[in-house]
C-alpha cells in the first residue's frame, strides 16, 4: 500500500516538476518572419518593425502575404510587447530568421545591449541571422517585396545563408557567433549588409557586403568583392569566383569557380616581430577563359595557376593593409589566433593590439589548382 | 383424487430427474435393461432427436438389446448395416459366453468400441453422436462411434490471407483440424492429448505439442491452469485465453492464436504447445513472444529480403498508428518550433477559422473513425457502399470545406486508420495506446508524449506468457536471438529455436547448401 501510494506521489512530482509548457494553438499566434530595428528620431525611443505573415487573406488564390507591423517602445521587448495593442494574436518569435539593425543604431549603440533581449528570450533561435542595413532606416529593407516572395525575411534570411556557397559576398553569422566574437578576444565583428537596389522599377532588397565592427560599434563598411578576400583570409570561403587577367596584367579575362579552399593561417614572432602568414590553397575549375589555348597543355595551365595565385595573393595583401589602415579593426582574428596558439604570448601583447595590429606584417602565399577545364582532347 | 395422485407420482419422477440431472457423474448402469432405459428416457425427455430402438436376435430370443442414439449426428444408415442387421441376425449370439465379449469381438461391425458403466459417459456419448448399446441383464453398456456431422469446407481463412503458400484453414469440427495437423507431421512425436472444459457444453479441446521440443515446465503450467477452469461453456479459444492470461488485466494478448494449420504446425516445432477447440477454428498457441504480433506465417514462404521490409513495415506502421496523433498534438500545441517554416505556415493557414482547439479535434475526429471502423464491421455487407460515402465524403471532405476540422487533422486520422490496418493482432491495445498517449500530449506536450511512451513500454517490456518474458531482453544480444525479430533471416542462417521456448534448442546443425 505504501509502495503504491509512494509510486503516485512520485508520478505526480514527475508530471507537475516538468516545466511550464502552454498549450498554445497555431491560430491564436501571429508568426513573425523578422524584424528591424530603427531610432525613433522624435522621441529617441526604439522603433521596432515586425514582419508578420499574413495567413488571414486569400491564400488559395494570391499565396502567402507578410504585413509591417510597426511599434515603438523603451526597448526592444517593450515595443514587442505593445505591439499586441493593435494586432489579435501575440507575436511569436520561435520562426524568426532575420533580424536588421539600421545603421544609426549600429554606430551609436553597443551591439551587446541591442542584442541582449534576443539572447534571453526563449522563443528567439540562436541561429537568427543579424544584418545591419546600409540605407538610411533598416525598416526600408523589410518593406519591399523581394522578387519572388512578399515574406521578405525569410527570403534574405535564405539569400544569407547560401551566400558563401555561390557568391561569398558577405560574412554568414548566426545570432549565437555575433555573441562569441563580441566576447572573444582579439578579433572584430563582421555582419552582413543589407541595402534596397532598383530591381525593373522597384526597390529589392539584396546583399551588398560586409559591415565592419570595430569592438561593439559599426566602423564601416567593405563592398561584396572585398568581402571576397575577407572571407578568403578568415577561411571561411566556400564557393564563388576569381577573376584575374589570363596573362598576368591589364583586365580581368578569366574566371575560376571556387571548388574547395582551405586556408592556412600561422604566425611567428621573432626578436619582438610579428609576422602572420596567410596561405589560401583553393582548388578550382576553369570556367571561362578568353585566351585561347588547348586545354589539356599543361605549360598554360600551370602559367594560369601562377597568374591566378599572383592576382589572389596580391589582392589579399592590398584588402588586408586597407582593413589595417582603414578600420584598425582586427576582423581577420589574427589577435584571437594568438590568443588560441600561443597564450603566453597573447598575454604580453594584447594590451597594445589595437596599435600594433595597423603595422602588422601579413604575408599573403596563395596556392591554386586547376582541377577541371571541362574540356576533352580531339 | 386421481388428479392429486397423478400428480403427485409425476412430482417424483421429477424429484428423481432433477437430481439426475444435477449429478449424474457419480451414478453407474444396473444389470436390467427395464431399469437402465427408463433412466435414460427419463434424462432424456423433451429432446427429440433422441432414439431408441428394441432389438431381438433371431437365434437366441432370451437376449434383449436396445440402442440409444440421436438422429442428426449419427449416421442411420451405418448403424442399420454394422449394429442392428448384425445384432439381429448373428449366430455367434446363440451360444454362451461372455457376453459382451462376444458383441465386441464378433457381432458389431464397428472398429471405434468403447465399453463404460457410468451413465455419465453414456450420456455424452448419445448426445455426441455415438450409438450406445445396452444389453439386459448386464451392468455396462457399449460406446459404438457412428458420429456423422454436416460441417463447413475447407477454405482459406479470411483473416491470415497469403499470396504465396498454403491456403487450408482450421473449420469448426476438431476431427478434420487434427487430421489437418497429422497429416502434415508424420511422427509419433506429435503428442494430441484430449482435455474436456466446459461443465455443460463438456467441449472437447485437443492439447498438442512435439514431445521432444516442447518444454515441459510449460506443459505442466497449463495442465495446472487448464485445472482450475471451472465455466460451464467453452465455445471459442479465446474463453480458454482469458482465463490462462498472465497479465490479467493487459490489453494485450498473452497467448497467440492462429487459423492456419502451417502456422500451428511451424509453432509446435519451435517448442509451443497448441490448443485447438471443437467447434472453433482459432487454435490457441503458447507461449507468445510480442514479435508473433507481426509475423506473418507468409514471412517464411517468400524471399527473406522482402519479408524483411514488410515486417519492418508492419512495426513502423504500429508506432505510427499509436504515436501520430499524439504527435501532432504535441507538436501544433506546443512545441511549434519543431516544424519547418513551410509547414508550419501551412498548417497555420489549414487552422485559421477552425473552432474547436486542436486536441478537441484530434480526440474527436478518432472517436469519429473509431464509429466508423466498428460500423464496417458490424453492418451487413451490402449496404457497404453508403458507409464509404458517408465516411469519405461527409466526414472528409465536406467537414474541412465547411472549416468544421482542419485538413491536416483529416490527414493524421487517414494514417492512423491505415497503419491500423498493418497490425490486425495489435488492433485492441493500439486504441488504448493511442488515446492514451494522444491525452499525454494534449496535456504535457512532449513531455508527457514521453512519459506515456515510457509507461506503456515498461508495460510491454513487463509482458510474459506462461513465465516466458515476451520481450527480449535488452543486453547481450545475439544474432540466434534477433534473426527472426526485426528481420527475418534466411532459412540457413536460423540454426537455432527462438530463446526461452525450448530447451532443445537446435533447430539444424548445420545451415545445408549456406553459402
Amino acid at each position: 500500500m505504501i509502495k503504491k501510494a509512494l509510486c503516485c506521489v512520485m508520478l505526480l512530482c514527475v508530471i507537475f516538476s516538468g516545466g511550464c509548457w502552454n498549450y498554445r494553438g497555431l491560430n491564436e499566434m501571429s508568426i513573425v518572419s523578422g524584424f528591424s530595428i530603427d531610432t525613433d528620431g522624435e522621441s529617441g525611443e526604439l522603433k521596432v518593425s515586425f514582419q508578420v505573415v499574413d495567413l488571414v487573406g486569400n491564400i488559395q488564390v494570391e499565396g502567402i502575404n507578410g504585413k509591417l507591423l510597426e511599434s515603438s517602445g523603451k526597448t526592444a521587448f517593450d515595443a514587442a510587447r505593445n505591439a499586441k495593442r493593435n494586432i489579435i494574436g501575440k507575436l511569436y518569435f520561435g520562426h524568426t530568421q532575420l533580424v536588421v539593425i539600421s545603421q544609426d543604431i549600429a554606430r551609436n549603440v553597443d551591439l551587446k545591449d541591442t542584442i541582449d533581449w534576443m539572447l534571453h528570450d526563449s522563443e528567439l533561435r540562436e541561429t537568427l541571422k543579424i544584418a545591419v542595413s546600409g540605407g538610411e532606416t533598416a525598416k526600408e529593407i523589410l518593406n519591399y517585396e523581394t522578387i519572388l516572395s512578399p515574406i521578405v525575411a525569410f527570403d534574405v534570411s535564405k539569400y544569407i545563408e547560401e551566400d558563401n556557397k555561390i557568391t561569398a559576398s558577405i560574412p554568414y553569422r548566426q545570432l549565437y557567433e555575433v555573441y562569441n566574437t563580441l566576447e572573444g578576444e582579439g578579433i572584430d565583428l563582421t555582419l552582413p549588409a543589407l541595402c534596397n537596389m532598383d530591381n525593373n522599377g522597384e526597390p529589392s532588397a539584396k546583399l551588398c557586403g560586409t559591415a565592419v565592427f570595430k569592438g561593439q560599434r559599426l566602423a564601416g563598411f567593405l563592398d561584396a568583392d572585398e568581402t571576397k578576400y575577407l572571407l578568403f583570409t578568415t577561411d571561411e570561403i566556400e564557393g564563388g569566383l576569381i577573376t584575374f587577367p589570363a596573362e598576368g596584367k591589364g583586365k580581368d579575362d578569366t574566371t575560376l569557380e571556387i571548388s574547395k579552399n582551405k586556408t592556412k593561417r600561422s604566425f611567428s614572432y621573432k626578436d619582438g616581430k610579428l609576422v602572420i602568414e596567410v596561405a589560401p590553397e583553393t582548388d578550382v575549375f576553369l570556367t571561362e577563359c578568353k585566351v585561347h589555348f588547348d586545354a589539356l597543355d599543361k605549360k598554360m595551365i600551370s602559367m594560369l595557376e601562377q597568374n591566378a595565385a599572383k592576382t589572389l595573393a596580391e589582392r589579399m595583401a592590398q584588402h588586408i593593409g586597407k582593413i589595417q589602415s582603414e578600420f584598425g579593426a582586427d576582423i581577420f582574428g589574427f589577435g584571437n589566433m594568438i590568443y588560441k596558439k600561443d597564450h603566453a604570448l597573447w598575454q604580453k601583447l594584447s594590451a597594445d593590439w589595437d596599435t600594433l595590429f595597423p603595422e602588422l606584417e601579413v604575408v599573403v602565399n596563395a596556392k591554386v589548382n586547376i582541377i577541371n577545364t571541362a574540356s576533352i582532347k580531339e | 383424487m386421481f388428479r392429486s395422485s397423478s400428480k403427485k407420482k409425476q412430482a417424483v419422477i421429477d424429484e428423481a430427474v432433477k437430481d439426475l440431472n444435477e449429478d449424474i457423474s457419480d451414478a453407474v448402469l444396473v444389470p436390467s435393461l427395464e431399469e437402465n432405459m427408463a433412466i435414460i428416457d427419463s434424462l432424456f425427455q423433451d429432446v427429440e432427436v433422441y432414439k431408441t430402438k428394441y432389438i431381438k436376435n433371431a437365434h437366441n430370443d432370451k437376449l434383449g438389446f436396445c440402442i440409444a442414439y440421436s438422429s442428426g449426428v449419427s449416421d442411420k444408415v451405418y448403424i442399420g448395416e454394422n449394429i442392428i442387421e448384425p445384432l439381429s441376425s448373428s449366430g455367434a449370439l446363440a451360444e454362451s459366453g461372455d457376453l459382451l465379449a462376444t458383441l465386441n469381438d464378433k457381432v458389431i461391425q464397428i472398429p471405434d468400441i468403447e465399453q463404460t458403466d457410468s451413465l455419465l459417459s453414456v450420456v455424452e456419448a448419445i448426445s455426441y453422436g455415438d450409438t450406445v448399446l445396452f444389453t439386459d441383464g448386464v451392468a455396462q453398456a457399449l460406446i459404438l462411434n457412428t458420429k456423422s456431422f454436416i460441417h463447413r469446407s475447407i477454405s482459406e481463412p479470411e483473416s491470415e490471407r497469403v499470396l504465396s503458400g498454403p491456403r487450408e484453414g482450421f473449420t469448426e469440427t476438431l476431427m478434420t483440424n487434427l487430421s489437418m495437423l497429422r497429416r502434415r507431421v508424420r511422427t509419433n512425436k506429435l503428442k494430441m492429448k484430449s482435455y474436456t472444459l466446459g461443465k455443460r457444453t463438456k467441449t472437447i479441446c485437443s492439447i498438442c505439442y512435439m514431445e521432444d521440443v516442447v518444454n515441459k515446465k510449460i506443459l505442466q503450467e497449463l495442465y495446472k491452469r487448464l485445472d482450475k477452469i471451472d465455466i460451464d461453456g467453452v465455445l471459442d479459444t479465446n474463453y480458454i485465453a482469458e482465463l490462462v492470461k498472465d497479465s490479467q488485466l493487459s490489453p494485450f494478448r498473452t497467448t497467440g492464436y492462429t487459423e492456419r494449420p502451417d502456422t500451428v504446425i511451424a509453432r509446435l516445432l519451435e517448442g509451443r504447445i497448441a490448443i485447438i477447440v471443437d467447434g472453433s477454428p482459432a487454435v490457441l498457441t503458447l507461449p507468445f513472444l510480442f514479435i508473433e504480433n507481426f509475423q506473418s506465417s507468409e514471412d517464411y514462404y517468400m524471399n527473406y529480403y522482402y519479408t524483411t521490409f514488410s515486417r519492418m513495415i508492419r512495426m513502423f506502421g504500429f508506432f505510427l498508428t499509436i504515436i501520430v496523433p499524439g504527435l501532432y498534438i504535441a507538436i501544433v500545441a506546443y512545441h511549434h518550433e519543431m516544424l519547418p517554416t513551410q509547414l508550419l505556415l501551412n498548417i497555420t493557414v489549414e487552422r485559421q477559422g477552425v473552432p474547436l482547439p486542436a486536441s478537441i479535434e484530434a480526440f474527436l475526429m478518432l472517436i469519429i473513425f473509431d464509429i466508423l471502423r466498428e460500423t464496417g464491421v458490424r453492418m451487413p455487407s451490402n449496404i457497404g457502399q453508403a458507409l464509404s460515402i458517408v465516411g469519405a465524403l461527409v466526414i472528409g471532405q465536406s467537414a474541412v470545406e465547411a472549416k468544421m476540422v482542419a485538413a491536416p487533422m483529416i490527414i493524421i486520422v487517414a494514417l492512423t486508420g491505415i497503419t491500423n490496418l498493418l497490425v490486425p493482432r495489435l488492433s485492441g491495445p493500439v486504441i488504448f495506446l493511442r488515446y492514451a498517449f494522444l491525452l499525454g500530449a494534449s496535456l504535457l506536450g512532449f513531455y508527457g508524449l514521453v512519459l506515456t511512451t515510457s509507461a506503456a513500454t515498461i508495460h510491454i517490456l513487463n509482458l510474459r506468457s506462461f513465465g516466458i518474458p515476451q520481450m527480449m531482453a535488452a543486453g547481450n544480444v545475439r544474432f540466434q536471438e534477433v534473426k527472426d525479430t526485426f528481420f527475418r533471416a534466411p532459412w540457413w542462417k536460423m540454426l537455432l529455436r527462438p530463446k526461452g521456448l525450448t530447451k532443445n534448442k537446435t533447430r539444424m546443425k548445420s545451415g545445408g547448401n549456406a553459402p
